[in-house]
């Protein structure tokens, strides 16, 4: 097997003549608006013309990241795509409008194409649910499962691969994921607090151990390790990019605290080949790289900043108070879901805050006109519902009255519920939140499962259309 | 405050003029000989003549890596102070010096001119042999920064609940032991299985910082400065491979700098001088200790040329009493063989092998050997199995395949009769001359863990007392009070 990084967490799997594309990124930038671009680190272009011929574009997962319209409008439609048959129904929707031939895998069943075995896994029940559709893709030749490669994208690894292996699978090379996403100043960037709580930052040191010992831990026959995962800068908003977004460097780091075990990290454009006795590494040329300064200079450079609206345009004086009434009917059926959630859970639990005992009142949404016009939307335990508020205080105050909240701009927000732009676009380009608990309860994660594109098909579906 | 690395775990603590040493070993090695024994690396020298005075020496436990007599004895004015968890066999040879030494209780802060310690009790899942190490609080007077020496054994929980009570302030510095002692494939290390000697979990130099930096402190997440020291020496097979894989915490520090910018971490050379409230910036060295850097490249050699040619080794010999001993006449043997017998099976690794016996196809006799070499080649042995009918071990038959038993210990019979007879301690045959295997995979409950446990100084503090006064007789002035 031959593995060609393309960027972010699309690859290129050459297996003897053919080759596949796994979740294609292929253009210079993603998003679903003008407004916020994300632009694939290390930068590259990608010339498409140039590539070798495909015989198979295999996609994991619905997410825009990883089926990428704009990407899959630069190959020819008689190439054909397979999904996951739980991907959901819209996003299948959206890709045959396009005119491609989508073809569904049910989990744990397989495709040839000419020697290769590409085999679908739906990930590890464990996931988060906003990934509970991502599937595992497992690789190998027709005969045998010499050089085979499992692909972890954006979910935890099914439980045949770890704990229960009944089937005999027996991955030697790991495409494993890191979405750690943190940022120079020590922070994940989904997962950032205002509170200053003590709670032990991410750092490379737990990424490495997740990524690496544990799954060759859990996955004994594995033999290589190549790192893959979100990896981008945003245009204009964040042009730094992550810390350990240097695969090649972290790669390096993990190799050289090792005896006899292979950690891969490649730039975009590189092959690494697994046929020899050793991985053997090339380049392709139809990929250039256009990253101009090394990951240090750009950390150096780095500043943490705030901003003014996104999406300016959406909201102003005019409709302003529709918008208000409108935002109010959506948050009807968000806050029957919130006591579903563990998010909700952690509400209900946590009883006392800075001033003693707390109210039914314990999450705050701010939504911020301008400098002096801001409205919070207060979400009451005791009646599953949020109460409207026209603030007079500043955001310090709220923070301290409430221990859990969000903040951010009415047009950013409107934005989202009109489908300019998906939740996870705005959580690391223009929202700020605090909470108590742990961080998998935080509320953007909560706004993450809301929003899910699996559940919210309405609301994916507009962002679809948008884009035609 | 500021600390002084002298090698492998000894410090010298110093606030203006007043000086403690911990656990300090001055030589360039410990155990039964220098070219024997283990040999602190970074290889170092010290000019004892240029160390300024010192107020007092803090011994965490009684291992020789720890307690270290030669070096006490260039101290003799100097109060030594030890936890009431001392073992007697030091505290009984001390007895016989004209050290003056204090016995101290832990959680009690004892004040020394500008410094004060506190002694505080390892955590309560270490294992046995490490399960007395006082793990040692230090506090300026002056400036009241602090650092916390976690030594061997797990965090103690009586200092993370001070902490958390705000009994005592939080430390500026945390300094963690690396004894990881990580031997290439192929060659035997303290509690490798023969089974299996190479590392399951992928980069095992990620699992030990993860362990280290992140996992044991779990419980005291705002701790930011790290200092790590251990695993500073050599074994005498050290001529095969040089130095363990990651025992250079210089450089293992920095490694872990990259991959933890939220924390400083830092890994000292011997002679250099970390301050304790900013460990940031340029370190300064003393000019009493000079490191050894040819020595260093010497060994670094050594290790990249086994890379290339890895050459499998197997125990050697330690000692060289009379090769024709007649250990089936020797009394100790039976009786030291059928208390060992007794003592595996009240034990949690004789529980292990136990119900593998009762979950095994396995006849019973095939569960647990203990195989005793009797020429230097290693081709004639005599071997024992463990019977659980009879809770003795009992004499396999030429026809036996020992070999072929589940688990299982090999050393040379002249080594272990000078360790039943107290010539020698079981440390000095770790990792060189004794080796186990074992089917369960747990390191901490293999056979070779159960012989740190059965005969260290804890529960043989008659034995290695003797062992002691074979090595230090010169030392003692008193004669022994029974």
């Amino acid at each position: 097997m031959k593995l060609t990084y393309l960027g972010h967490q699309g690859w290129m799997i050459t297996h003897q003549k053919t080759n596949i594309l796994i979740d294609p990124l292929l253009t210079e930038t993603f998003g679903n608006s003008p407004e916020i671009r994300f632009r694939v680190y290390p930068h590259r272009t990608i010339d498409v013309s140039r590539m070798p011929s495909i015989s198979g574009i295999f996609i994991t997962n619905e997410h825009l990241d990883h089926c990428h319209f704009d990407s899959l409008a630069k190959l020819p439609k008689s190439i054909p795509i397979f999904v996951g048959n739980l991907m959901p129904l819209c996003t299948k929707e959206a890709l045959r409008k396009r005119g491609f031939t989508v073809n569904n895998v049910s989990n744990m069943s397989h495709v040839f194409i000419d020697d290769m075995k590409i085999s679908f896994f739906l990930g590890s029940s464990e996931t988060a649910l906003w990934e509970r559709r991502v599937y595992n893709l497992y690789i190998t030749s027709k005969t045998n499962q010499a050089n085979s490669v499992l692909i972890q994208s954006d979910t935890l690894l099914n439980e045949l691969f770890t704990e229960k292996n009944t089937l005999d699978l027996t991955p030697e090379i790991l495409i494993a994921t890191n979405n750690s996403q943190i940022t120079p100043h020590g922070n994940s960037k989904i997962h950032s607090n205002m509170l200053p709580i003590d709670e032990e930052k991410e750092n490379g040191l737990r990424i490495l151990y997740e990524i690496i010992n544990s799954h060759k831990n859990s996955i004994p026959s594995l033999n290589h390790i190549v790192l893959s995962g979100s990896n981008y800068t945003i245009d204009e908003i964040d042009e730094c990019p992550f810390y350990y977004a240097d695969f090649k460097k972290l790669a390096n780091v993990a190799t050289q605290l090792s005896l006899d075990f292979f950690v891969h990290g490649l730039i975009p454009g590189e092959v690494v080949d697994f046929n020899k006795l050793e991985a053997n590494y090339t380049e392709v040329d139809w990929i250039v790289r256009t990253t101009e300064k090394s990951s240090q200079e750009y950390h150096d450079e780095c500043e943490d900043g705030l901003m003014g609206p996104i999406f300016k345009n959406l909201v102003d004086k005019k409709n302003l108070s529709s918008t208000i009434k409108n935002i109010l009917v959506s948050f009807e059926d968000m806050s029957k879901i919130i006591p579903l959630s563990s998010f909700g859970k952690q509400l209900l639990n946590t009883n006392e805050y800075l001033s003693g005992m707390l109210g039914a009142e314990r999450f705050v949404i701010h939504l911020k006109y301008d400098k002096n016009q801001h409205y919070l939307f207060c979400y009451d335990v005791s009646k599953s519902c949020f109460v409207f508020y026209k603030s007079e205080k500043t955001l310090d105050d709220i923070i301290r009255k409430f221990p859990y909240g969000i903040s951010l701009f009415i047009h950013d927000f409107v934005a989202i519920l009109e489908g300019h732009i998906q939740i996870w676009e705005l959580s690391v380009a223009n929202i700020k939140q605090w909470y108590l608990s742990s961080k998998y309860q935080s509320p953007i994660m909560f706004l993450y499962e809301y929003f899910s594109e699996h559940i919210q098909q309405d609301i994916a579906r507009r962002v679809y259309e948008r884009q035609d | 405050m500021q600390m002084t690395f002298i090698g492998h775990q000894s410090w010298l603590i110093e606030e203006g003029e007043t000086r403690i040493l911990l656990d300090p070993v001055f030589e360039d090695f410990i155990g039964v000989s220098r070219d024997k024994g283990i040999s602190i690396y970074p290889p170092r020298d010290i000019i004892f003549d240029e160390l300024p005075s010192v107020d007092a020496i803090i011994i965490s436990h009684e291992h020789s890596d720890h307690f270290h007599l030669p070096t006490l004895a260039l101290f003799k004015d100097v109060p030594i102070y030890i936890s009431h968890l001392m073992p007697s066999c030091v505290t009984k040879l001390l007895e016989r010096t004209d050290f003056t030494f204090h016995v101290v209780p832990f959680q009690k802060i004892i004040e020394v001119g500008e410094l004060s310690f506190t002694l505080y009790h390892a955590g309560q899942d270490t294992v046995l042999w490490e399960s007395r190490v006082s793990q040692v609080y230090f506090q300026s007077l002056t400036d009241e920064t602090v650092v916390y020496v976690a030594i061997d054994a797990l965090l103690s929980e009586d200092f993370v609940d001070d902490v958390n009570g705000q009994y005592i302030d939080m430390p500026n510095t945390f300094v963690v032991t690396n004894n990881s002692q990580i031997t290439p494939k192929g060659v035997i290390g303290s509690l490798d299985n023969c089974y299996d000697v190479s590392l399951n979990d992928g980069p095992c130099g990620i699992s030990i910082l993860h362990e280290i930096i992140i996992r044991y402190v779990d419980a005291l997440p705002s701790i930011k400065n790290f200092i790590i020291c251990g695993g500073g020496f050599t074994k005498q097979y050290e001529e095969y491979f040089g130095a363990y894989h990651f025992s250079r915490q210089k450089n293992l520090a920095g490694l872990a700098q990259y991959l933890c910018p939220d924390k400083y971490i830092y890994g000292p050379d011997p002679g250099e001088i970390i301050e304790i409230s900013s460990i940031e910036g340029q370190k300064r060295s003393v000019n009493w200790i000079n490191i050894d850097e040819k020595k260093i490249d010497e060994l670094e050699n050594l290790k990249k040329d086994y890379a290339k040619n890895p050459v499998p080794n197997r125990i050697r010999s330690l000692t060289t009493l009379n090769d024709s001993v007649s250990f089936d006449k020797e009394k100790s043997f039976v009786q030291a063989l059928n208390l060992l017998s007794n003592a595996i099976l009240y034990s949690e690794f004789g529980k292990k092998i136990f119900y593998e016996s009762i979950n095994s196809t396995k006849d019973e006799h095939d569960i647990f050997v203990m195989v005793f070499y009797l020429d230097k080649s290693m081709s004639q042995y005599i071997a024992y199995k463990l019977c659980f009918e009879s809770a003795r071990f009992i004499q396999m038959s030429a026809e036996e395949e020992p070999f072929k038993a589940a688990n299982g210990i090999e050393v040379f019979m002249t080594d272990y009769l000078a360790l039943i007879q107290g010539y020698i301690q079981i440390w000095d045959l770790a990792g060189i001359a004794i080796q186990s295997w074992y089917s369960h995979g747990e390191s901490l409950l293999s056979p070779i863990a159960f012989l740190y446990c059965w005969y260290g100084e804890q529960i043989q503090p008659r034995l290695n007392q003797i062992a002691y006064q074979h090595r230090w007789s010169h030392f003692l002035e008193n004669e022994e009070v029974v």
